[in-house]
């Protein structure tokens, strides 16, 4: 769903409805800030989304060992 | 003129403590009376810790005194974000919501300084949670930049920048999410140095994110933050990230030079990002050259753009914070500040399809840079794009941009060090950042202290004004 296709109103609507998915009651001075960083949000995750996606990638390679934990030798 | 103590660097203070020319109580008291002196201005501090330190101090001086060493640390002042938990002293993230929180048991950063005898003079300013700040709507004000206390500090280790740049404390411990140790290091002049993940145990640091929380030292110089680094590394088998690391002496290379090492530096990092000064890009430019004039080879390299590295890190960061505080955003939001509110909260809005994307992506980006780094000892980039704005020019920015270029090596987990490189015009820090292999902070460490040694940052204290009670 990219996110450049939506207009003002849907990306708020969007919001909304994440946000009580969330059970989070958003205080009013808050609202405002928080949907402008939500944009940003949309944008971030766009930007995720152009790599290789998951369906392509071969079964057994993923590893959650994508931050070094043991010096290699 | 004899060296003020807070110019003494912790191993010639260690030498003097050794031959008993001077003693623990006096480096302590005197840090203390900076502490007096200039938190009023600067407020570097959540709690000053007066009688511990004192006691700890005496306790030091009898020990030297009875010929116990219990290493560099003995007897010299430092202090403590207030993240790490401290048995018996109030550890509150900077929050409304831990205001009156009292842990038991020293974290795991703090056991070993305090078995080491050093001397604990305070807990420090951090943005709330390592996230949200600098912020007026806390319980405690934000810290102030020691050079100008129009200008911030950075964050979220505000307070040990602080502390740090005005000759408070020689090392401060800070902890680094998406740039927290590098970002205050740059600002306020620095080092500042994140150390690989999994080096430092981060049991009793309260966490920001679970997969991109590192925890580090600020100090005033490189010896100064190798000694540091020497004393708090370490396997710690109860913490489960914690990796079983051979022990270094961090200090055996500085004074080696850099004739003959290779440097790679990613200029599309932030060649092109609007918020790169000119000055700044000067300097970077001008410690390149006088690295390559000490006999380095420098070579310009490509990476995957840094926006793919922030994006990820950020998405990361700001999930695995939500569900860190999930309960209280639901029942208490407005005892959060109004920015961690605005950044924690994204949290919130992340699928799990785009978390699993982030990791992805995070694991790809590791092992490109890591390939980069077969052919080269270290990567050089920049740190802070500027230097530190000024309070009334921040305010709730944009997530996806930052003025300094860390959270790449969160990301990727490397070790990665912010050093000063001289002042803007503006009187302000400029820095650099040194990224080293996986685990081989001893390289970052040993070219830093040849650059070190051409920039003498450390000859400049900021010009405090004392604040009389």
């Amino acid at each position: 769903m990219p996110n450049d296709k939506l207009s003002e109103q849907e990306i708020e609507r969007e919001f909304e409805t994440l946000a009580r998915r969330a059970q989070l009651y958003i205080p009013e001075d808050r609202r405002a800030g928080l949907l402008n960083g939500y944009r940003e949000l949309c944008n971030m995750m766009e930007l995720l989304r152009q790599g290789l996606p998951a369906s392509a990638e071969p079964a057994s390679t993923f590893s959650l060992d994508g931050v070094v934990r043991i010096p290699r030798a | 003129m004899s060296t003020p103590l807070h110019d003494l660097s912790i191993a010639e203070a260690g030498r003097k403590l050794r031959d008993g020319s001077v003693t623990s109580v006096a480096l302590t008291q005197h840090a203390l009376a900076r502490a007096e002196a200039f938190d009023p201005k600067i407020h570097a501090f959540i709690t000053i810790t007066r009688d511990r330190a004192l006691q700890d101090a005496d306790a030091a001086d009898r020990d030297f005194a009875r010929g116990v060493d219990r290493g560099p640390m003995q007897g010299i002042p430092h202090a403590l974000k207030d993240i790490y938990d401290t048995a018996g002293i109030r550890t509150t993230c900077h929050s409304k919501l831990r205001e009156t929180n009292v842990p038991s048991q020293d974290s795991v950063v703090a056991a070993k300084f305090a078995a080491q005898g050093a001397v604990l003079i305070g807990k420090l300013s951090t943005h709330e949670f390592a996230l949200g700040g600098p912020s007026f709507d806390l319980p405690w004000p934000p810290a102030r930049n020691p050079w100008n206390q129009d200008h911030i500090t950075g964050g979220s280790s505000s307070g040990s920048g602080a502390a740090v740049s005005s000759g408070i404390v020689r090392v401060a411990m800070g902890s680094d999410t998406g740039g927290s140790i590098r970002g205050p290091a740059a600002y306020c002049g620095t080092i500042g140095i994140k150390p690989s993940f999994g080096l430092v145990s981060r049991r009793g640091v309260f966490p920001l994110s679970h997969s991109l929380d590192h925890c580090g030292p600020l100090a005033w110089t490189i010896e100064d933050a190798a000694i540091a680094l020497g004393v708090i590394a370490g396997h710690d088998p109860l913490d489960p990230s914690s990796a079983a690391a051979p022990q270094v002496d961090y200090r055996a290379g500085l004074g080696r030079g850099v004739d003959g090492l290779r440097i790679a530096v990613p200029r599309h990092f932030f060649m092109n990002d609007p918020d790169l000064s000119p000055e700044t890009l000067a300097a970077i430019d001008a410690a390149l050259g006088k690295l390559e004039a000490m006999g380095a080879r420098v070579e310009e390299v490509r990476l995957p753009d840094y926006e793919l590295f922030a994006a990820a890190g950020r998405l990361i960061m700001f999930t695995e914070a939500y569900a860190i505080h999930e309960q209280d955003f639901r029942t208490r939001p407005m005892d959060f500040g109004k920015l961690t509110y605005m950044r924690m909260g994204l949290g919130a809005f992340v699928s799990g399809a785009d978390l699993t994307q982030a990791h992805r992506l995070r694991r790809e980006l590791t092992s490109l840079v890591n390939a980069k780094l077969r052919d080269y000892d270290v990567i050089i980039t920049a740190s802070a794009l500027s230097t530190a704005p000024r309070f009334d020019a921040t305010g709730p920015r944009n997530p996806a941009s930052s003025p300094i270029q860390s959270m790449s090596f969160n990301v990727t987990g490397n070790p990665a060090m912010s050093m000063p490189i001289g002042k803007a015009k503006n009187g302000l820090p400029m820095s650099i950042q040194i990224v080293g292999k996986p685990f081989d902070e001893a390289m970052v460490f040993r070219i830093g202290a040849a650059l070190e040694s051409q920039v003498r940052h450390y000859e400049q204290r900021p010009a405090l004004q004392v604040v009389q009670s």
